[in-house]
């Protein structure tokens, strides 16, 4: 016994010994292992594809969000550190600290944006002004609007990118999956994400979900069917229905009829270029002034390629703006709106409200005052303009601008920009001997005006509009002339805005005019130092006036309602197309002669940002919501579908289920019967109403069996199924104890001398058959009652 | 012999081919009456007496393993005694030579011939007691007997009376003593069974009826309740039981079954026999039919020691218990 004690011990201590050493070994290995293998395992799982999915997704949004206003460079090489460092923290750091750290690095971002947005705008700031701003990204508001918008995404993008890698690479896919997504969410819902890449995203957060939980060994292999099955009924889902507010690739002018000029002007603060566009002739407001002029509705700063975006906020404002910079001359103008209107039209710059409209006006970043509410028909609203009236040799004569913060914002171009358009702009500068920015500017117009005509059927050019414009195109309406004419100028770093409202309407007294929808414009508004913003029309305005007229005489001759005011309408009949002779013609070429002139070089405008901010100028207006949209699509539609019934027959527009709502409903029918056949609903339907009510015969064999076969049936849904290895007599034995009717057993005799004695009657079989439908019919709610149980 | 309509009724050789089977109630009735009076000897074991009929209505063979003392000898003997058959006892041991078991040929003086003494093998019952204790020559001149129903002695084959069934027990006490039986002969058993000891009550009743009787051992004085010929007419009714297809089918899976889950699984004997003994339960339940049921019943006795496994950790009780679990029956 000592011996064996003393053994033991001495066991034991070697044994501690090399535990000891072997916890060495461990260490050394698991470090070796670790060099040698430098993946983090979180990262070798089938959920990394998920994660990666939506990163690419909204670094896919990002991208194409900076390729417009510029830093896709920093923000690539941003996010490849990002993604590198959260591989190696890991590995390294515990996810407290990380949390921290993350924490921490977001609000150093965030105060670096803030100091990065232009002191001007800071002033802005305000909880008020962060929550609307907030709820309008979350509503279908591109995040272009955002002011520094790149900067913003230098500092908040690479930081979650981080975060993101670093809980991949733990292996906590799920959050990882959750940030990501919601990254992509906040670009899904402010529009810039399109349905494809929102698709992507979705997949990706489903397969990196679905494929963490089923990480129980062989659970990913055994339900792995299951999990492509729900990602393939998303992607068909999500193909089939559109719900997303606002999606990037939602431009109602690709499908269905064609928009009214108006509305794809009349947007909001997004704007997206389309294809052939039409006029409603229906009267919108009529206006007194003292000067007749285009009224100007609103401007827009951001330029992608395929539309403007206004950028920056509003504020509330009352009293009076301080004007444009240089010499100006006051106007007073009076709008009276015959049909509600969200937008102010008004000679560029309204500076003050007066009446009820006076107390709720508030003012954008660029000067536009614009009605905080909706401007009622018939109501009288009394503007004062302040119109700046440049001497061209001024202008000749301006500095070249040098702010930093206009030159920046208004003369940015999306970086996929071809070179050629600025290559053509210095050509025909060079051509015409433009040696300062005025002159430019009138080159460009003019060379526009010459070398193009317009129409209002054009096809949408992909990629970037004014470059297709310039180099594809031969004819566009104003949209198109703008576009270009702002991208020209910027291209050769002249600061210019695109600019939307009403060109001036038809005159019908010596200063009243009757603006219709198909007066809506576009124009250009080009910055001079010490002058503000000066406008120029690029499109050419006798072949615009001529259009218009025809479709008025269309609109008058087919009795459009809504087309004339009192003081509108033509003495004798409607005037037909074939009517307009040669001197309406002329008068028209030489109307827009004036306007041109007038535009060029003594309707100048002032605006300076900083005026803007500073609070005291600048009202203006986007044509904005005139026939009531605020411009979601729905609305734009509706605004498509009054134009498209201006030109078509009111019948075509009896309300039918949209393509949408017919792909819904027919996947929700192919759903439902799937589902109630996967369920097994039509099954037990089938069976419910099989097992009650008498069969044909067949022999007494299979009759015995389908009998006992549905008691079988009747039994599993009232307590249990048989199971394997259980036999007729023992599973019914079994169920005694849980009071089962006792002629269930009759019924198995019936059914085991038929299938193992093969010797069965007839009679036996039918009574087996009625005991079964009597078991069913007592056991059915309700029914059964009228059976009554012995 | 009799006509051979269903492909699953076995084929043996029947001397008494002229003795018509009983309809399966009669059959019933006799095992019945056989039965209890069995039960008036063996207190409490009411399985194993049916586990025996069926054996012997089966055509089969019988192993029961135990300790020593719980009334192997005496079950055998009652069985025999009841149907007035005749019954030989062979005690194995080591020394135990196979010409003990089968007979001799003894030099007769008088007529200056051999004449061949019959071993105990000559018999109705034979009760092989202890038959682990024989070296292995010994042990397979039983099994051959029981196999081929003949013994060959000094070249001349003699046939073994028919009905003839072997009852063998095994001591599991001693293993250090014994010669393990190797499978192939133990696959030659139709089943095998344990008694186990009686209930507490039912040993103070056995108790108090032997102590009671001073005539001696009550097994001394059962009197028959059958003959011999009821026996062969039993065992003809239960040929003729029909198996139906469903139930032949279920057999061989419970086989199949087996043979994929353990090293060495059930042999088409031991399928044989399954169906065979399920033929014999479903008469002693009355019924000219087998249903799975029966088949159920008499898995575990006649699959159980034909399984070997590869570990200790299962045995093949557990891998029969498994396949009547997992299994299909229809």
């Amino acid at each position: 016994m000592r011996t064996r004690h003393t053994a033991g011990t001495d066991k034991g201590a070697t044994r501690g010994d090399g535990g000891d050493d072997g916890a060495e070994r461990r260490v050394f290995s698991r470090s070796t292992a670790a060099s040698v293998r430098s993946l983090p395992p979180g990262l070798v799982h089938p959920a990394t594809v998920g994660v990666a999915a939506i990163v690419g997704a909204y670094l896919h949004t990002v991208l194409s969000i900076t390729d417009i206003v510029g830093g896709s460079s920093r923000i690539v090489a941003g996010v490849l550190l990002a993604v590198v460092l959260g591989l190696a923290c890991s590995r390294l750091f515990g996810e407290r600290i990380v949390a921290w750290a993350t924490l921490v690095c977001l609000g150093l971002a965030l105060v670096g944006y803030y100091f990065a947005v232009p002191e001007s705008q800071r002033a802005l700031f305000s909880f008020r002004g962060v929550f609307f701003d907030t709820l309008s990204f979350l509503t279908g508001l591109s995040v272009l609007r955002l002011a520094r918008v790149d900067v913003w995404m230098v500092a908040v993008i690479p930081v979650l990118s981080f975060l993101i890698t670093y809980l991949t690479g733990r292996g906590r896919h799920v959050l990882a999956a959750g940030i990501a997504g919601g990254i992509l969410g906040i670009f899904v819902l402010s529009g810039d994400a399109g349905d494809a890449v929102t698709i992507v995203g979705v997949l990706g957060v489903a397969l990196a979900a679905g494929a963490t939980t089923l990480r129980v060994p062989g659970g990913l292999s055994g339900h792995g069917d299951t999990l492509a099955l729900v990602l393939a009924v998303m992607l068909v889902a999500s193909a089939t229905i559109t719900v997303i507010p606002a999606g990037a690739t939602q431009s109602w002018g690709g499908s269905g009829g064609t928009p009214g000029l108006e509305s794809t002007l009349i947007d909001d603060d997004e704007l997206t270029i389309v294809g052939s566009a039409q006029l409603s002739p229906e009267v919108r407001f009529t206006i007194e002034s003292d000067v007749e002029a285009n009224w100007r509705t609103g401007a827009y700063d951001t330029y992608t390629g395929d539309g403007w975006v206004r950028s920056g906020d509003e504020r509330p404002h009352t009293g009076a703006l301080s004007g444009p910079p240089g010499e100006t001359v006051a106007v007073s103008s009076t709008v009276v709106p015959e049909t509600e209107m969200r937008a102010l039209p008004a000679p560029w710059q309204a500076v003050q409200v007066d009446g009820r409209l006076g107390e709720s006006m508030q003012v954008d970043e660029r000067g536009t005052l614009r009605p905080g509410t909706e401007l009622l028909e018939g109501e009288s609203v009394p503007v004062e303009s302040r119109v700046p009236d440049p001497d061209p040799e001024e202008l000749r004569a301006a500095d070249e601008a040098s702010d930093e913060e206009v030159l920046d914002r208004y003369t940015q171009l999306p970086e996929d920009t071809p070179d050629r358009l600025g290559e053509r702009t210095e050509e025909i500068l060079a051509e015409a001997d433009a040696e300062n920015s005025y002159e430019a500017a009138v080159a460009i117009e003019t060379y526009l005006i010459e070398e193009y005509d317009y129409s209002l059927s054009v096809e949408r050019p992909d990629g970037d509009v004014a470059d297709a414009f310039l180099f594809e195109m031969d004819a566009g309406y104003c949209t198109y002339f703008a576009t270009t004419m702002v991208a020209m100028l910027r291209s050769q770093g002249v600061p210019a805005q695109f600019v939307t409202g009403y060109s001036s309407g038809e005159q019908v007294g010596d200063d009243e005019w009757v603006v219709r929808g198909q007066d809506a414009h576009a124009w250009v508004q080009v910055y001079f130092p010490e002058h503000g913003w000066v406008e120029f029309d690029p499109t050419p305005s006798a072949e615009r006036d001529q259009v218009r007229e025809i479709r008025l005489a269309e609109a008058r001759a087919d009795g459009v309602a809504g087309v004339d005011t009192a003081g509108s309408a033509p003495e004798g009949s409607p005037t037909l197309p074939e009517e307009i002779d040669a001197d309406d013609e002329t008068d028209v070429v030489e109307e827009s002669a004036d306007v041109d002139e007038e535009t060029a070089a003594d309707d100048v405008d002032n605006e300076t940002v900083d005026d803007a901010s500073a609070g005291s100028d600048i009202p203006e207006d986007a044509l904005e919501g005139i026939g009531g949209g605020e411009a979601t699509p729905d609305e734009l539609g509706a605004e498509e579908a009054v134009d498209g019934a201006d030109a078509t027959s009111p019948t075509d527009r009896v309300p039918a289920p949209s393509r949408e709502t017919l792909g819904y409903g027919l996947f929700v029918l192919v759903v439902a019967v799937a589902g109630a056949h996967h369920t097994g609903v039509t099954g037990r339907l089938r069976f419910a109403l099989r097992v009650r009510l008498p069969a044909r015969r067949r022999t007494p064999v299979a009759d015995a069996e389908r009998a006992f076969a549905d008691l079988e049936r009747l039994l599993a849904a009232r307590h249990r199924g048989r199971r394997r290895g259980e036999t007729p007599r023992s599973y019914l034995t079994a169920l005694r104890v849980r009071g089962v009717d006792d002629r269930v057993h009759a019924v198995a005799a019936v059914y085991e001398r038929a299938v193992y004695a093969g010797d069965v009657s007839r009679e036996e079989v039918d009574e087996a058959r009625r005991t079964v439908r009597r078991l069913a019919w007592e056991s059915t709610p309700l029914v059964g009652r009228l059976f009554g149980r012995r | 012999m009799t006509d051979v309509t269903d492909t699953t009724e076995t084929t043996v050789e029947d001397d008494s081919g002229d003795l018509p089977p009983f309809g399966p109630t009669e059959t019933a009735r006799l095992t019945e009456e056989v039965i209890e009076s069995v039960e008036a000897v063996i207190v409490g074991h009411r399985d194993a007496i049916e586990d025996v009929i069926v054996t012997v209505l089966a055509r089969g063979h019988l192993l029961i393993e135990d300790v020593p003392g719980v009334g192997k000898t005496t079950l055998a003997k009652a069985i025999a005694r009841s149907f007035d058959a005749s019954f030989k006892r062979v005690q194995f041991t080591p020394d135990l030579l196979p010409s003990d078991v089968t007979g001799v040929n003894v030099f007769n003086q008088r007529t200056e011939e051999f004449d061949f003494r019959p071993g105990p093998v000559f018999a109705t019952f034979v009760l092989g007691d202890e038959i682990n204790r024989a070296p292995p020559k010994t042990q397979s001149a039983l099994l051959e007997a029981m196999e081929e129903r003949q013994v060959t002695t000094d070249g001349v084959t003699r046939s073994l009376p028919d009905p003839f069934c072997v009852i063998a027990t095994q001591n599991d006490v001693e293993p250090g003593q014994t010669y393990e039986l190797p499978v192939a002969e133990l696959d030659r058993f139709t089943k095998k069974i344990r008694l186990g000891y009686p209930g507490t009550d039912e040993e103070v009743h056995m108790l108090e009826r032997l102590v009671d009787d001073h005539a001696g051992h009550p097994v001394e004085s059962l009197e028959p309740v059958a003959s011999v010929e009821d026996l062969l007419r039993a065992r003809r009714t239960v040929a003729k039981v029909e198996a139906a297809e469903p139930v032949r089918a279920y057999v061989a899976r419970l086989a199949t079954y087996t043979r994929r889950n353990a090293a060495l699984g059930v042999s088409p004997r031991g399928s044989l026999a399954l169906l065979r003994t399920a033929q014999a339960r479903a008469v002693l339940d009355g019924r000219d039919y087998v249903l799975p049921d029966d088949v159920q019943r008499e898995a575990q006795s006649v699959l159980a020691h034909r399984i070997r496994t590869e570990s200790g950790e299962t045995t093949g009780r557990q891998i029969v218990a498994e396949a009547l679990d997992r299994v299909d029956v229809e």
